[in-house]
């Protein structure tokens, strides 16, 4: 290869290079990606420790003059270096991965050349994974060390009545606390990858934003804190995802109840704004600084240690991509620390939806009254058999007879020997995949059971993963864990209302 | 749950021990299992409300989570190592932080770490054992002090 062409190499190459000349390591080649480190800097034909003085006590002059000594390569991997990049005085830290290797000519070392990247983005997106991984670890350890622990107590058999009906509530608290989280890391990844997907719909705002002050209620009695809420306009149609905008504001009123302190209140307006519905949270908790302020909506942003209030960092990110998605903003404001903080979402009102088109969504009422499901025969095809067991309980609590069975195989022997009414099955399954299962049961004929109305157990929250499911042949699906009230109203919507004798 | 708090938060008499964790599930699952080998326990839901009980009293043992809001359990333990007199003759620090990740804590305030989840039954004989063996001590000490005197 010519020196030209070893040149241009040099040049053009998409790494920082540098020849250093003599014991001195007196700059003898710059390339641009080297030279842009140091924009306004002179390098060439100066010695390394008069152009690049910062360097000095980092460790760096030291070890060119050890490879200059001895002859001997160097190779550092993501080692942080602070370089004052301006010239203003400033510091800023970066991690290279390079090499110094020495060159000889005629027996004898005479420089050394430079050949590395800079890596900081990677190390610094690896340093935040890590945190985000410990952070995840512990927000699902607390929940845990409720979960394991009440356990303990209660195989010990011996509670009394208020203390055992106690751990229950909290069993379910920290389950349901667990199931958010693992909620959230999906939502985030979904983002991520932009494949968040919205089922929209024409609906009325009001009922959604009672329904999330009602489930928060619990939250801010335990912190004996009073939630107020004012909806000034009953009928604010629009079209958005109905449990979406709930998931929103419910994580909106949560954050304002866990920055709050007791005995505090916080108040929820819902109001007409001009062609907006506008949704306005307020706290009077200890606020927000205003450094922090402008990063609020960032992921993994909740202030420092001391700040931290438990929670991954990701809710007030997720709320504010799924209200962009829906066409709305969200902002907060906050007079400073100690002065409360007022988060305020716009959504985009929607003329044409029309009225009679609108279906007032029911607030999700949590242990609600089961429906009767009297004279219903249920298969339940579900390898865990925990699942399988609090389903089955379920399923007899309402009044119907209930065959269990772990794999799609007896699944379907059991179908050629009564039809039942209802199939529940999960889609995860030892011996083949709930869709291959349903997709046998529906080759047979009516006669066989081959029409039974199915419903499919999931933990895959991916809409192409609900099409192929209902592409298989069921009916309905439902993700899991599951709400008991909720499947077994869905499996009344299955049966329709001629089987079950009430 | 919340309602029946206030009564735990102001130290039952004779109470010697003391439980910092701000998860509310916790605390009531340190109470009851504490309960359950007849040692009462004082509750403080942060920082600030355990630096509160232990200027007012001596402690045999705190029970101290490390994250929790505003005065955080990595405070406690500093305020403790500034004043020794306060110090409650076991230090035991639970934490949902990754061993690995844990840096050590004074050793001249904390005397045991237990990562969660845990045992609540193991963490309470824990707690019963040193609270019997802070009380032996005092009983030496005073044994001592009255033959020196």
């Amino acid at each position: 290869m010519s020196r030209s062409t070893i040149y241009s190499l040099f040049m053009q190459a998409p790494a920082l290079i540098c020849v250093l000349r003599g014991s001195d390591h007196v700059f003898d080649l710059v390339n641009p990606l080297y030279q842009r480190l140091f924009p306004t800097r002179e390098l060439l034909g100066k010695p390394i420790r008069e152009a690049v003085p910062e360097l000095k006590g980092q460790g760096f002059f030291e070890l060119l003059d050890r490879v200059f000594m001895t002859g001997e390569p160097f190779t550092g991997r993501g080692l942080p270096v602070k370089l004052d990049h301006s010239g203003s005085g400033t510091l800023t830290e970066g991690f290279f991965n390079f090499v110094y290797q020495p060159m000889i000519v005629d027996d004898r070392i005479d420089g050394v050349t430079v050949f590395g990247f800079e890596v900081t983005d990677q190390v610094l997106a690896n340093r935040e994974k890590d945190e985000f991984i410990a952070v995840v670890a512990h927000e699902l350890r607390t929940p845990m060390t409720s979960i394991l622990g009440w356990v303990r107590l209660l195989q010990l058999g011996d509670l009394d009545q208020e203390t055992h009906a106690s751990a229950l509530e909290a069993l379910e608290r920290s389950t349901k606390a667990q199931a958010r989280i693992i909620e959230d890391l999906l939502d985030e990844s979904r983002i991520a990858s932009g494949k968040l997907r919205l089922e929209l719909r024409p609906l009325n705002l009001a009922p959604i934003v009672q329904s999330a002050v009602e489930m928060m209620r619990s939250a801010a009695e335990a912190r004996k804190t009073m939630l107020i809420a004012q909806i000034t306009d009953e009928r604010l149609e629009m079209v958005g995802d109905p449990n979406r905008l709930q998931q929103v504001i419910a994580n909106v009123l949560s954050n304002a109840i866990k920055f709050s302190p007791d005995e505090s209140r916080v108040e929820i307006g819902v109001s007409r704004a001009g062609a907006f519905a506008e949704i306005e949270v307020r706290d009077h908790g200890r606020g927000i600084a205003a450094d922090l302020l402008p990063h609020i909506f960032d992921r993994f942003r909740q202030g420092g240690q001391a700040e931290r209030q438990g929670g991954l960092g990701l809710g007030l990110a997720i709320a504010r991509h799924l209200i962009e998605l829906q066409g709305g903003t969200i902002a907060a404001a906050s007079d400073g620390e100690g002065n409360g903080a007022t988060f305020t979402m716009r959504l985009p009102l929607h003329a044409n939806a029309a009225a009679s088109s609108f279906v007032d969504r029911e607030p999700r009422d949590r242990g609600s009254a089961l429906p009767s499901l009297k004279g219903v025969h249920i298969l339940i095809v579900e390898d865990d058999i925990d699942n399988s067991n609090v389903i089955a309980a379920v399923m007899e609590r309402c009044g119907a007879t209930v065959e269990c069975t772990t794999t799609a195989t007896d699944g379907l022997l059991r179908i050629a020997r009564r039809q039942p009414d209802v199939i529940i099955a999960d889609i995860v399954l030892p011996d083949i995949d709930g869709c291959a299962f349903i997709e046998r049961v529906r080759t047979a004929g009516k006669s066989a059971g081959g029409d039974t109305p199915a419903l499919a157990l999931t933990v895959f929250g991916r809409p192409h993963e609900q099409e192929r499911i209902l592409a298989a042949g069921f009916n309905a699906l439902r993700q899991k864990p599951i709400e008991p009230a909720d499947l077994a109203n869905e499996v009344v919507r299955l049966v329709g209302p001629g089987v079950a004798k009430t | 749950m919340s309602k029946r708090e206030p009564a735990m938060l102001s130290a039952p008499s004779g109470c010697q021990v003391l439980i910092a964790e701000d998860d509310p599930a916790i605390r009531a699952l340190l109470v009851t299992a504490l309960r359950r080998r007849r040692v009462r326990s004082a509750t403080a839901e942060n920082g600030d409300e355990a630096l509160r009980h232990l200027k007012k009293q001596n402690w045999l043992v705190l029970v101290l989570d490390l994250m929790m809001p505003e005065v955080t359990g990595w405070d406690v333990i500093a305020w403790l190592a500034v004043h020794p007199e306060s110090k409650p003759n076991t230090v035991i620090v639970v934490s949902a932080t990754d061993r690995a990740l844990l840096q050590e804590l004074d050793p001249s305030v904390v005397n045991a770490v237990i990562f969660k989840p845990f045992d609540p039954m193991q963490l309470s004989a824990y707690v019963k054992a040193s609270c019997e063996l802070a009380h032996d001590d005092r009983r030496r000490t005073r044994i001592v002090d009255a033959i020196n005197h």
